[in-house]
């Protein structure tokens, strides 16, 4: 089909979206395009400098980044497979009640995500306090010795994974629960007629065609745990001894604390470029074809 | 259409306008003849009541008077590395940050990157008689006086004196003060369950990276951080090892500390000393005297413990002001008048309570009103002031992070400084 | 085994457990805040859980009166700044993100579905990558340090106008036309048949957009240098980090204060949710 335009039709439309790319290009596309610009730049008070790769070459050697890396890539993994599986399966389990109970449960899980990160995070280094905290109260109660929850550099980190596994999903909860509302039903007898059993039926029926919500929670998570910062900022401010130093919060330090611009730049373009891959690859390993639905 | 399209456009900037306008605007108007200055003070807290703020803000208002032209904005930062961003997120502006107050250690590395406006030109003939000779030498920089002294701290430790009594502990004198063995002693019998099932510990100091409490101790064997021409780092030697080994120890060996010893702040520390009652000895400096004093509590001055070297080492730093070098010489001019009057004799006859620590000038004598304060005064001879190497931060911040990793028992003093020796020592060339 | 046991033998086991923890958090919040510090403290065995306001009252002390012509505690001055925030900002994103979403749900111009591949893609991209140069710019711009430092960037809000385009979508087609041939102009076609029958996604992304700006971190935590212009989010963390120490009794207050103004627009809109959170919750904590 030719599409035929008018000029003041046109003028309009481009008028509705201005506003929006406005802000798009001067403050997502610009920053993004500079971040590459800055990371191989040494960047500070008195000006610019080119150094070519040296910011680059500088990590690579760098053992806190690699440490930084690694500790990401711990918590992305663990909380992402955690949170994709209490999702799903918390879903799967409220599925088989009725309405009423199905959106209160649903209502509960969504709270904490309300309540943001910052007040979560909050109340979490408070119950981990280790003289007067909640967990210490109990363990103290129950006659055990007080644990150094965010104190102990082997503890730490695996004490901010706890707190965010322990809050289930809310979001990923709604998403599986509608996306089970919205399958037809046919398929679920069909297998039940060929005699599935409860777990058949999850792998080889549920889980296929619920791969579209599975794929954009995976990317959607995965990219939020590479970007971990308020809850290492608030419990441990990447401490103790480097323990919980994430690549956002590395980042956050080598900028604003050691005004190290440049070096910040290319870490954070590292960290771009890690998000990306990991993307891509999970698009590619589910194998399905993005439609912006979900 | 065109007419509407129009008043949507103007609402819509205007509104925009509006909205970013209403934002609490930080920077003050200025008119032609009105200079302001941004003050970035360490432990401020706008509108708090503590000793320290009242006094700073009672002494601001006080130079506002007289120099009714200059008006002084004092943005409060915390001491610990977040404070340090907060500065370098106002520096990179080049205009948010006019005056910091810092300690000897840190000004080298701004002087280097070329950030502050020497104080020497601006002193007077009779502030540079006045100032003592050591305040001087420790504000200069490559034969440059760069910074404003205002006084020099020594860290002490301070005691509860109900629990003593109530455990039998008696206090040194600065005459015969404790070894490192009765110090543990000390603090063993210092800890005990109260009747009530809560726990007392015998002794506690700051410890996160940024905020070390110890630091005297680090000396106590003799040992020192960097060799006396800065040219060698020198605290793997055997003298420097023993001695973090022995600070760690009080929590590993000796279980004398709170659990959270190794990782928790000042602030924590002194709630628990002083709100609390839960620690019966922190290791801090002069400016929580002040506060105890200002909160009526009932505590001794002790000297740090002697170790292998067998004298009191303490140790501290000299308060300065630093003037940051900005493009608007009346703004830097009008900085220097106010560093000028907060390091002088005058400002701690203005304001009650301003001198917080032993002053520096030799005409300032308004220190030592207590003997508490007296005893501090003492100890200042006895402190060991490193020269200050231009270290970058990453750097010590990996430092602070070896010494966290003793005091946490996560590797003994020896493999610590043994590991963090080379990166050290590549910074000094 | 039959549906009815599993339910009561599993089923409710695991939801139960798994929403105490997830609750956890806000049940040990709201106990800490209305409970006195030192019963929390202390330990004593003689625990009396009696209510009480005077972590509230002890917060709005201790946490500094500000020193402007308005002379009230802190607390107050930062709780102002995040409404401000958050209502402004909220009423921004409805304006461009409504206008942008009916360009793409509505009219076909050269390069629509690129650009709006491009919105949506940069959903994909992690955000904070861009927090350096972003800083950078802003000072450029004069508006560090400044509530509008947060605001702007804000407004470049991909998954507003990805929310709002899928449901305007599924307004019907023949009202537009019907409406051109009456002769009204493209922009009261807008504003008078296009965002009330929107109203329903508006709402949602009214919701969402709160929420977000209210709950917003790391960019207020670099912009906003000040004490007088912090959000209350950065306000709260700076006093658990520096002056506070250990009043967590003070600091639960502050997280109550913190999360009223987001659970009163949750629970008052909670009925237009479910249609936007299908589309919207994909801000994941």
């Amino acid at each position: 089909m030719k599409l035929h335009w008018k000029k003041s039709q046109l003028i309009w439309s481009y008028f509705f979206i201005l506003p929006a790319f406005f802000f798009f290009i001067v403050f997502r596309l610009y920053p993004l395009l500079h971040v590459f610009v800055l990371s191989f730049q040494k960047w500070d008070i008195q000006g610019a400098k080119w150094i070519g790769f040296k910011n680059y070459e500088h990590l690579l050697n760098s053992q806190l980044f690699g440490m930084a890396f690694w500790h990401t890539l711990l918590y992305t993994v663990l909380v992402v497979s955690f949170w994709m599986a209490s999702a799903f399966g918390i879903a799967f389990l409220l599925q088989s009640f009725h309405q009423k109970i199905k959106n209160l449960f649903r209502g509960l899980y969504y709270l904490p995500h309300v309540t943001g990160v910052v007040v979560l995070s909050l109340t979490w280094a408070w119950i981990y306090e280790p003289q007067i905290g909640l967990f210490n109260h109990v363990i103290k109660w129950a006659g055990g010795q007080p644990v150094m929850w965010l104190q102990d550099p082997n503890l730490a980190l695996w004490s901010i994974i706890l707190s965010s596994i322990l809050v289930i999903p809310g979001s990923g909860v709604i998403l599986y629960s509608a996306a089970f509302a919205a399958l037809p039903t046919a398929f679920e007898e069909a297998a039940e007629l060929d005699g599935a059993n409860r777990w058949q039926k999850i792998f080889f029926v549920f889980l296929p065609l619920l791969k579209p919500t599975t794929l954009y929670l995976l990317v959607i998570y995965t990219i939020a745990g590479f970007q971990v910062f308020d809850r290492v900022y608030l419990m441990t401010g990447g401490g103790p001894v480097n323990a919980t130093t994430t690549l956002m919060q590395l980042i956050y330090l080598t900028a604003f604390r050691d005004a190290n611009y440049g070096l910040a730049s290319a870490q954070s373009a590292i960290l771009f470029f890690a998000v990306c891959s990991v993307t891509f690859l999970t698009f590619r390993l589910l194998r399905v074809d993005f439609t912006y639905q979900v | 259409m065109s007419q509407k399209f129009l008043r949507f456009t103007v609402c819509f900037v205007f509104l925009s306008i509006l909205l970013s306008a209403c934002g609490v605007s930080p920077t003050m108007e200025s008119n032609n003849n009105e200079v302001v200055v941004r003050y970035y003070r360490r432990g401020y807290v706008e509108g708090g009541t503590d000793v320290g703020t009242v006094t700073i803000r009672q002494a601001v208002d006080q130079f506002m008077t007289e120099h009714p032209n200059i008006q002084v904005e004092i943005v409060g930062i915390p001491w610990t590395e977040e404070g340090t961003a907060k500065i370098e997120a106002a520096l990179l502006t080049k205009t948010d940050v006019n005056l910091i107050s810092l300690a000897n250690v840190s000004l080298p590395g701004y002087v280097e990157r070329g950030l502050i406006s020497p104080a020497e030109d601006f002193m007077s003939e009779e502030d540079k008689a006045d100032f003592l000779p050591g305040a001087l030498e420790a504000s200069t920089v490559n034969g440059k006086v760069y910074a404003w002294p205002l006084w020099v701290t020594a860290v002490a430790i301070y005691g509860n004196n109900a629990l003593f009594e109530e455990r039998g502990v008696n206090i040194p004198t600065i005459d015969s003060p404790w070894t490192y063995e009765e110090f543990v002693a000390a603090a063993q019998q210092l800890t005990f369950e109260r009747e009530d099932g809560s726990q007392v510990y015998g002794f506690s100091t700051p410890s996160m990276p940024g905020m070390f409490g110890f630091l005297p101790m680090l000396y106590m064997d003799g040992g020192r951080v960097l060799s006396e021409d800065v040219s060698t780092f020198v605290q793997n030697q055997p003298n420097g090892i023993s001695a973090l080994q022995k600070i760690a120890d009080l929590s590993l060996k000796y279980h004398v500390t709170p659990p959270d010893f190794g990782a928790v702040d000042q602030a924590s520390v002194v709630e628990q000393f002083k709100e609390w009652q839960n620690v019966a000895m922190i290791m801090e400096t002069p400016a929580t005297l002040a506060n105890l004093e200002d909160a009526a509590f009932d505590f001794s001055v002790i000297p740090p413990p002697v170790g292998e070297s067998g004298e009191i080492v303490t140790t501290g730093g000299f308060g300065m002001f630093a003037v940051i070098d900005v493009e608007d010489e009346a703004v830097e001019n009008a900085s220097h008048l106010l560093a000028q009057y907060l390091t002088s004799t005058q400002v701690s006859l203005d304001v009650e309570g301003w001198q917080r620590a032993p002053g520096l000038r030799k005409s300032n004598t308004s220190y030592a009103t207590t003997p508490a304060r007296e005893l501090i005064v003492q100890l200042v001879p006895y402190g060991v002031f490193e020269p200050s190497a231009n270290i970058s931060s990453e750097v010590t911040s990996q430092y602070n992070a070896a010494i966290q990793s003793v005091l946490l028992g996560q590797k003994t003093a020896e493999e610590a400084l043994n590991e963090i020796a080379p990166v050290y020592q590549a910074e000094l060339k | 085994m039959k549906m009815s046991a599993l339910k009561n033998l599993f089923i409710w086991p695991v939801l139960v457990i798994t929403g105490f923890f997830s609750l956890l958090p806000l049940i040990w919040l709201l106990l800490s805040a209305f409970v006195p510090e030192n019963s929390l403290a202390l330990l004593k065995p003689n625990l009396k859980f009696l209510p009480t306001l005077e972590n509230f009252s002890g917060l709005v002390q201790a946490s500094g009166r500000s020193t402007g012509t308005i002379q009230v505690s802190r607390i107050w001055i930062w709780f102002f700044n995040s409404i401000l925030l958050a209502v402004g900002g909220t009423f921004l994103h409805l304006i461009i993100d409504s206008m942008a979403a009916y360009a793409f749900a509505r009219r076909s111009f050269p390069g629509r579905n690129l650009l709006f591949g491009l919105i949506v893609g940069s959903l994909m991209l992690p955000q904070m990558v861009t927090l350096v140069p972003l800083y950078l710019l802003l000072i450029r711009l004069g508006i560090n340090n400044h509530l509008a430092g947060v605001l702007l960037p804000g407004l470049a809000d991909a998954i507003g106008i990805f929310l709002l385009t899928q449901f305007m979508r599924t307004l019907p087609i023949d009202m537009e036309d019907a409406a051109r041939l009456d002769g009204i102009s493209e922009w009261r076609l807008y504003t008078q048949i296009i965002i009330p029958l929107s109203v329903p996604g508006l709402t949602a992304l009214t919701i969402f957009s709160f929420q977000g700006i209210w709950n917003q971190f790391v960019l207020p935590l670099i912009v906003l240098q000040r004490s007088q212009s912090f959000t209350l989010q950065v306000g709260l963390s700076y006093l658990s980090q520096t002056e506070f120490g250990f009043h967590y009794g003070w600091i639960m207050a502050g997280a109550f204060i913190m999360i009223l103004p987001v659970f009163m627009v949750f629970f008052l809109f909670q009925k237009n949710l479910d249609k936007g959170l299908r589309i919207y919750s994909i801000h994941p904590s």
